[in-house]
């Protein structure tokens, strides 16, 4: 099933705001929130994140996206959810019939 | 985020990945389970069905005043395991999580396909490692010294202090690796919880019943480790093991972390044979060292 990017992002806003609970952070989230330096997500935050959207929308080159995140700078390192979100429409693409990765 | 709550009422945090045979992965001291998931567990996903979770006191699993020795650890992951309907798994653990694995093998040798013990140490065997001429206190020295932290002789062996102090140290593994670590979390089950002294306490694993561990255990080591002690202790006294020597590298204990594909490579090989997995652990032990 194809969602849309409005879709995807809706639900990465509400899961991510139902997770930040957990992660005692009481601020607004939207898609130019950033997953390390407004949300202080740690590793494990990256993976729980992780496996949630992929629950959701199959199977993602996450690890890749954390590993290629990894290799920005330290200052410059993050990803906000807006990004998060365009991975996973790439990846529907990519994955749907005929599509091109 | 999924968590199990056992009998007792202690709920863990734990993920599923993959699918194939269960295997079970148990994280070492300090940690949580992203140790798995960053680059591990999606290699082996084509593999096996594989539970991660986080321990008592770390991650997202709750963190109770008391329990934290390697039996209680044990009989945690009987719960979770029964909780979830696992009969019966492969174990990989790294560290205190292959010590926690030795100690379920130990306790459910029905339970217990093979056991992957990365670097286990054992509290039985920490006469090993609590001398002062362990070379662990050298070789943790120096990396802390390396990373400009002083350690005062006082406090050159002793545990609490070095582990307190290398957690001011950035994070070495993984997409944020360079960061400052958040310590925060850890810190708490070090000053509200017996973990420090429970590390220690033997429990059901003594010297006398470590021949007692039936299931096949693969003995995952780097060359040159600090823990090289306990390895050839277990791989003389184990009834049913095997070593599997990796590449010395730079913090030769976190092979995990350091060497992934290294390590996933030995868990496909020694795990995953199909005669294995069709006959049951009935692999033929090995007890030569693969390489010196």
């Amino acid at each position: 099933m194809m969602f849309t990017h409005k879709q995807i992002l809706e639900e990465s806003l509400r899961l991510m705001t139902e997770l930040s609970g957990d992660w005692e952070y009481s601020g607004e989230i939207t898609a130019e929130t950033r997953l390390l330096s407004d949300l202080a997500m740690d590793s494990l935050d990256l993976v729980i994140f992780g496996s949630e959207l992929q629950e959701r929308y199959g199977q993602l080159p996450f690890s890749e996206f954390l590993a290629e995140m990894g290799k920005q700078e330290g200052e410059q390192r993050d990803v906000t959810i807006g990004e998060l979100v365009d991975l996973i429409c790439r990846q529907q693409r990519a994955t749907a019939p005929g599509g091109v990765a | 985020m999924p968590k199990a709550t056992l009998q007792s009422g202690l709920k863990l945090h734990y993920q599923r990945a993959g699918s194939g045979p269960d295997l079970v992965m148990i994280h070492g001291l300090t940690g949580n389970l992203a140790v798995w998931h960053l680059k591990i567990v999606p290699m082996l996903a084509d593999h096996f069905r594989i539970l991660t979770y986080d321990l008592r006191g770390h991650g997202y699993s709750d963190m109770p005043p008391s329990g934290y020795t390697a039996t209680d650890m044990a009989k945690d992951l009987e719960g979770l395991l029964d909780q979830l309907g696992v009969e019966r798994a492969n174990l990989v653990g790294h560290s205190y999580g292959a010590d926690v694995a030795l100690y379920f093998a130990f306790r459910n040798p029905d339970r217990v396909l093979q056991v992957g013990a990365v670097e286990a140490a054992l509290p039985a065997l920490i006469h090993l490692r609590t001398r002062d001429d362990w070379v662990g206190w050298t070789y943790w020295i120096t990396v802390l010294e390396r990373s400009g932290v002083t350690v005062p002789p006082e406090h050159r062996c002793d545990l609490n202090y070095m582990i307190r102090r290398s957690m001011s140290l950035p994070k070495k593994w993984g997409p944020l690796r360079g960061l400052p670590r958040n310590p925060e979390k850890f810190l708490r089950v070090l000053d509200s919880t017996p973990l420090a002294s429970d590390y220690e306490v033997v429990g059901d694993l003594t010297l006398e019943n470590i021949p007692r561990i039936e299931a096949p255990v693969h003995l995952v080591y780097a060359e040159g480790s600090a823990f090289l002690g306990s390895h050839d202790y277990l791989l003389e006294h184990l009834p049913n093991a095997r070593s599997v020597m990796l590449p010395s590298s730079e913090w030769g204990h976190f092979g995990p972390l350091e060497q992934p594909e290294a390590v996933v490579e030995h868990l496909i090989e020694s795990l995953a044979p199909p005669s294995a997995v069709e006959n049951g652990p009935g692999v033929a032990p090995r007890r030569a060292r693969l390489s010196v």
